[in-house]
């Protein structure tokens, strides 16, 4: 029982702004004092609070906080007096944030092919909120009645609530009902293309685009218009309090077709010193768009049987398992063994008699009784029963409409450290010191099947600004390079080089070696080197100078006097000096001390790391038996890192600088350098 | 349009003429909403001048349009318990909207009746609501559900009178599960409010309960589940049966759903005896699941990691874990590696020592000081929780030492343990210290091992020059070591202690230290002569040997755990703390007695060697059910890390590294032989 719910705008809650900002109060008990009290109340707590004891649940004086951090300085609080379930809270929190940002910005995030619009509407913020309060109330009633929390289902509100969301325009187009069905049939273009990819081209082009558009919803619409005084969709009060509660009935399209998309996230990290795997894990989820008619039934069969279950889990054919998993953690996954089976690029999954097929599937789980994938955690949306997992392994749900992500999963792979890695780099740095160089040699291998492709690779070699002093100077050209494939480039302000590679084929090994050119390399020793490797910089920060040559220096100095004529000079490039902002940028990327991760960013199309397959796939509509076409994908990439989190986590005064350094995407897929990757050269 | 301009305080006599403006149009809906959107905005902003309005809006509720009905309500409700006479002009509106056809206005009319706080709207409310719980749309009941609730709020006394408790009762056997479960949240919050009231259920009920479960929608389950903590059952095979029907809960996408399963799942293993050995996959699954939540936003991890932390102190063999799970991650936000941290201090045994102390070590070196201070304290910890390990902690923590990084230094060094042999290399490094805390220890420990006295002369002699500026901890360790030193070698210590005993009579302004210093002055100046030895008196009393340290301190007093295991999830759980000392007035939840209920398992000691008898603590060993007396130290945080509170028993600690398994349950007779070698210990001392 939540005694009230606030939506607070604070930037810069750290230092400057003191108060934060009241965008959105809803009360539902009167057991705590007066709104401007609690917030206040909150602020002065807040800051009182060292950055570590900033736990998302603050007590004090009786009344306990709960609060979320949105994007854009927005939070979310939520205050009560009893002792309420926590969980169930910041989980409503953190759901509600998203209905918010699907109501406030999904919707126009796509729309018309305005790029502008795009920028405006993708962050949910201030203003968004100031203009929708009408709408946030209602859905508030909706979401939390009396402080219990009923429904955060963003595919079932939408259908109950259809305020318009107020949003500036920059268009004169007045945004009618019929324009919103064209949004929704553009989402589906763009989903179409993107998809279009990986599937055979044939199939795609001939695609009716308003094939996938629920014409349900348009004759809903179309009713409404009628009925002008209410703005909630009766058809769907059904839905809500019906068994599937996230499946309003009567849907309709015209060509059924459902999307399975795998994907696999690789969170990964080599120690190049040591040679060993420190982290392998994969977060894989099954995202699944579904534009079906009707009530269908869905049925998935998986190639892990044991997928239902936590490990061994049903102790009635315990004994079965416990004979397996020795055996298969030693075992190299398949896709590596059988390199040369042919397997169709893209799984069509047809469908027949569904007796037949689970007959196939049941041999299926025996043929592949061999492997045994670690999976763990699985976590199913609600549309999945549960129950029926346990008994014949089938994955059984009626999907909501479009877009949802049906389960997801975690491969630890923590035993299996002998797997080779997807992608290996091994990277040398010759110093070489007489003639000022740094040589970097690196050698990528790829270990998966031949026939794959991996895609986009970057791999994003960090120079350590510490110990490396670049010479940027433009009138000499500083990086040379030869790569077997792809190009590289030196990019000063996160002070790393870029090997980017658009296409590899699995089993290669391709090289590149790049040269720069060094300012005092003489002072580098590998003693220095292991310093900084091993982060323990702190006790060079006095002799910071040392390997940081005359930049550093000099802008300090010049700082003192006739500023402006510095400045002007230096941007017209008189008495030699250069226009760039170099120094600078070098001066800041040493605010930074990550400099001993060699990131790797790639997404591989038709491989599942894990070595998960569908196996087995059926759709069933009783009354309208309609085909159905199902599309299935998998891709494994490299984890993209959470910013938000690793920017709070910085303390000191020049979190501003850092966060803007921190800008660049970080990569999960990650080798740890050792001091073995150091020559020296006298 | 942006509505953010209507964003802005207005006086009610502005909003009043444009609102008549907005009346006079033949179609005034779009102005009129406009002028409402700006009092609502008005409303959040706490205008409380924008009262006078009241009739005005009442007014409008006559349109026919749903939005301009919602917007004036929220103005009604919010203003109405100012100015309740003009109020009361609404009551007729909303009387005729309860019969209206349209469920929507009905419910609206409803909720509003039931949420202001004055008689008229609130006898209106009592009439109809019974009449509403029985209305044809789910959403109408829906609302009058909560409304019953919130009229119990205002008006127990008449809402008991009226019997609606009755009503709602009758609506638990609904046939929809939509209904069941926020008749359920309703009856939860009405319980939780009132001492008198309690809500049970049957078998029969929750049995059907648990099969609206699977169709229940995410937070329908959540009231399901928690309404199952209400029914005690009588026999072990009944709590079995509900633990099984909550099991595939525990993969729901919903955390909450997971948690608040996980919390009926710890309730239900109360009435079942060894609810691991019957279900031997329990503790797989509830950890998998756990673990499941890491991957969720931080907020949910940090709660999570709390009811870790609970359910290791309480229920460590139900759960199984592994402590790579809680390595922590460099995003992560610094409250959750903090609690992290804890919880690789309370899974570290024998046989992950290794694995925890490599993480450790490079926690140690990281980047964040903070996080790297909190990593020392834990090796410290570690040290003294696993005597087997202690000696690889030292190890590591002289190999930081030795690297010269001024902040593990000062940490290391708050970690005076047995191990003389660190001292050599801490001495090497003394000039980096400057930390208060640091510093006592520092001084402590070249008080307590000056074997060495010309340099533990010369470290002292330096350290003292600002004796006046230090702070009081520092003076305090100071005077003791300067003493010591004088006692173990009176000729070279002498006059540094006469030194500090003269500035701290004569020149500190502290009465304690001033204190201090005089009792070793007289004790000092007492001591020789009584028996030609020199000084044996004050030695005895200064010069005492090392009192090991224990972390015995690490439970929880059963009673509260148990309480605490009822509230897995809340915000208690959290804290960490008693609920009644956080939330005064909330209702004790107790295990009800019930045949099967079986007695808590002894808890065997977080940390595994429990191996130092608490002297104090009457009979904790034969009967753990025994609360400990002493409350503040019982329901002390257990985070142990962020604090140096180790207990200094006078007993002395023995070694007893074959305990160093993990015997969970850990049998009477090995804790009579344990207090037998205890004895015979003290024997041989003697």
């Amino acid at each position: 029982m939540v005694s009230a719910l606030y939506i607070l705008h604070w930037p810069d809650s750290d230092s400057e702004v003191l108060h934060s900002e009241l965008l959105l109060q809803r009360r539902y008990q009167n057991d705590i004092p007066n709104d401007s009290k609690v917030l206040s109340n909150f602020d002065t707590l807040y800051k009182k609070l060292q950055p570590h004891e900033r736990t998302p649940f603050l007590f004090y004086h009786g009344i306990n906080y709960v609060y979320i951090r949105g994007d854009h300085d927005i939070i979310l609080l939520v205050v009560a007096s009893k002792n309420i379930n926590a969980m169930s809270i910041v989980v409503f929190l953190k759901r509600f944030y998203e209905v918010l940002f699907n109501y406030l910005c999904q919707s126009t995030t796509v729309s018309k092919d305005k790029e502008e619009e795009k920028i405006l509407h993708s962050k949910l913020d201030k203003d968004k909120i100031l203009d929708n309060v009408n709408l946030i109330f209602e859905l508030l009633d909706e979401c939390l009645d009396f402080g219990i929390i009923q429904i955060t289902d963003y595919n079932i509100l939408k259908e109950f609530i259809k305020v318009e969301a107020n949003l500036p325009k920059l268009s004169s187009s007045n945004v009618d009902d019929s324009d919103e069905e064209e949004e929704s049939s553009h989402i589906n273009k763009s989903k179409s293309k993107s998809t279009k990819i990986v599937k055979s081209p044939s199939t795609a082009n001939n695609k009716d685009i308003k094939s996938t558009h629920n014409q349900a919803i348009r004759t809903d619409v179309i009713e409404e218009q009628h009925d002008a005084t209410s703005h909630i969709n009766s058809a769907i009060l059904r839905t809500y309090s019906s068994a599937i509660n996230w499946r309003p009935k009567g849907i309709f399209y015209p060509k059924n077709e459902v999307y399975i998309d795998i994907i696999e996230h690789c969170e990964f990290m080599y120690d190049l010193e040591t040679d060993i795997i420190r982290r392998n894990d994969i977060y894989g989820t099954c995202e699944v768009k579904s534009y079906l008619s009707g009530m269908p039934v869905c049925k998935l069969g998986f190639n892990e049987r044991n997928m239902s279950r936590i490990q061994n889990d049903e102790y009635d054919d315990e004994h079965e398992e416990q004979e397996e998993i020795p055996e298969n953690q030693l075992k190299p996954e398949r896709n590596e063994v059988d390199d040369d089976e042919d397997e169709e690029e893209e799984e069509e999954v047809t469908i027949t008699e569904p007796e037949e097929e689970q007959e196939k599937s049941k041999s299926n789980v025996v043929q592949e009784k061999r492997f045994h994938i670690p999976i763990r955690d699985i976590q199913f949306h609600q549309c999945i029963e549960l129950a029926t997992i346990y008994r014949d392994s089938l994955v059984t749900f009626i999907p909501p409409d479009d877009k949802f992500t049906l389960m997801t999963y975690h491969v630890e792979q923590q035993r299996q450290k002998r797997k080779l890695p997807l992608i290996m780099i091994k990277p040398t740095f010759r110093i070489i010191q007489h003639s000022n160089k740094l040589q970097i040699l690196c050698v990528l291998n790829t270990n998966f099947k031949r026939r794959l492709v991996c895609k986009d690779i970057i791999v994003k070699i960090p120079i350590d600004p510490h110990i490396f002093d670049i010479n940027t100077d433009f009138k000499t050209e500083s990086l040379k390079f030869k790569a077997e494939m792809g190009e590289v480039s030196y990019k000063i302000d996160s002070s790393e080089l870029c090997w980017m590679i658009d296409n590899i084929h699995g089993k290669k090994s391709v090289r590149m070696m790049a040269e720069l050119g060094l300012i005092g390399s003489e002072s580098i020793t590998m003693q220095l080197i292991e310093q900084f490797i091993q982060n323990r910089h702190t006790t060079i920060n006095g002799e910071k100078s040392n390997g940081g040559g005359g930049g550093d220096k000099a802008v300090p100095e010049n700082n003192d006097h006739d500023d402006t004529i510095e400045e002007l000079d230096k941007f017209y490039g008189v008495h030699g000096q250069s226009s760039t902002v170099s120094d600078d940028i070098k001066r800041l990327s040493k605010l930074r001390y990550d400099y001993n991760e060699i990131q790797v960013n790639f997404n591989i199309p038709m491989l599942s790391y894990s070595g998960l397959k569908l196996t087995y796939l059926s759709i069933e509509e009783d009354q309208l038996k309609y085909t159905c076409f199902p599309w299935v994908r998998y891709l494994t990439k490299s984890r993209k890192r959470n910013l938000n989190n690793a920017v709070n986590t910085i303390e000191n005064g020049k979190s501003g600088d850092i966060n803007k350094l921190n800008n660049s995407v970080n990569e999960d897929y990650r080798f740890k350098l050792g001091k073995s990757c150091f020559q020296l050269l006298k | 349009m942006s509505d953010g301009k209507l964003f802005v305080k207005s006086k009610s006599s502005e909003i009043k003429v444009e609102l008549d403006q907005a009346l006079k149009k033949s179609k005034p809906h779009a102005k009129v909403k406009i002028v409402l959107k700006k009092l609502v905005a008005n409303v959040i902003l706490n205008n409380t001048e924008i009262v006078n309005l009241l009739p005005d809006i009442i007014k409008l509720l006559k349109f026919d349009d749903l939005e301009i009905r919602k917007l004036s309500s929220h103005f009604i409700i919010s203003y109405a318990p100012q100015n309740p006479t003009l109020a009361k002009e609404a009551v007729p509106y909303y009387k005729r909207f309860l019969e209206d056809a349209s469920p929507n206005l009905r419910s609206l009319s409803i909720r509003t009746l039931s949420t202001v706080p004055i008689k008229e709207y609130q006898d209106v409310a009592f009439g109809a609501v019974t009449h509403l719980l029985d209305d044809n749309d789910i959403n109408v009941k829906k609302t009058a559900i909560y409304s019953v609730s919130r009229l119990f709020q205002h008006n127990p006394h008449k809402a008991t009178k009226l019997n609606l408790i009755g009503s709602l009762n009758e609506l638990l056997y609904d046939h929809h599960q939509v209904i069941v479960s926020n008749t359920l949240a309703a009856l939860n919050s009405i319980t939780e409010n009132n001492k008198e009231l309690s809500l049970t259920i049957d078998k029969a009920h929750s049995m059907a309960l648990i099969s609206h479960l699977t169709v229940a929608n995410e937070w329908c389950q959540v009231y399901i589940l928690n309404s199952l903590m209400s029914y005690v059952p009588q026999t072990s095979d009944e709590a079995l049966e509900l633990i099984e029907a909550c099991l595939p809960s525990l993969q729901h996408e919903n955390s909450s759903v997971v948690l608040n399963a996980i919390k009926v799942i710890i309730y239900f293993c109360n009435y079942v005896k060894n609810p691991q050995l019957v279900i031997p996959t329990l503790p797989n699954r509830l950890g998998g699941s756990l673990v499941s939540l890491l991957a969720k936003p931080s907020e949910i991890q940090f709660l999570v990691l709390r009811n870790i932390i609970l359910l290791l102190l309480g229920r460590k063999n139900l759960l199984n874990l592994e402590v790579e799970m809680f390595f922590c991650k460099y995003d992560d936000p610094i409250y959750v590696k903090d609690t992290k941290l804890e919880i690789i201090y309370l899974l570290a045994n024998a046989h992950n020592i290794h694995a925890v102390i490599r993480e450790l070590e490079e926690y140690a070196t990281e980047v964040d000081v903070s996080m790297a201070r909190k990593a020392i304290r834990a090796f410290g910890n570690l040290a003294v929780k696993l005597s087997g390990a202690a000696e690889q902690c030292v190890e590591v923590l002289c190999d930081l030492v030795g690297n010269g990084i001024p902040y593990i230094v000062q940490e290391s060094t708050t970690y005076p343990g047995r191990f003389e042999f660190a001292v050599e290399s801490l001495l090497e490094q003394y000039t980096l210290i400057d930390e208060p805390d640091a510093k006592t220890s520092f001084i402590w420990i070249v008080g307590q091992y000056c074997n060495d006295h010309e340099r533990s002369l010369k470290i002292l002699d330096d350290l003292s020059t600002n004796f006046k500026e230090e702070p009081v901890e520092v003076q305090y360790s100071l005077l003791t070591a300067v003493t010591k030193l004088y006692l173990k070698y009176p000729t070279g210590g002498e006059a540094l202690m006469l030194k500090v005993l003269k500035w701290a009579t004569e020149e500190v302004d502290n009465p304690d230290i001033r204190d201090r210093a005089y009792i070793y002055w007289r004790l000092l100046s007492s001591g020789s002569g009584s028996n030609g030895d020199f000084q044996e008196e004050s030695k005895q009393i200064i010069l005492n040997p090392n009192p090991s340290i224990s972390s015995e301190n690490d439970n929880i007093d059963p009673k509260i755990l148990e309480e605490l295991e009822l509230n897995i999830g809340s915000l208690a759980s959290i804290y960490l703390k008693p609920v009644q000392h956080v939330f005064r007035l909330s209702k004790r939840k107790v295990l009800v007695p019930s045949p099967a209920l079986q007695p808590r398992p002894i808890q065997a000691s977080v940390s595994e060697e429990d191996d130092v008898i608490d002297n104090n603590s009457h009979t904790p060993v034969i009967a753990p059910r025994v609360s400990n007396s002493n409350h503040t130290a019982a329901t002390r945080n257990p985070s142990t890390l962020s604090s140096r509170n180790s207990i200094i028993s006078g007993q002395k600690s023995f070694d007893s590294a074959s305990s160093g398994t993990d015997d969970k349950r850990e049998g009477f007779t090995k804790r009579l032989s344990r207090r037998a070698s205890l004895i015979t210990n003290k024997l041989s001392k003697t």
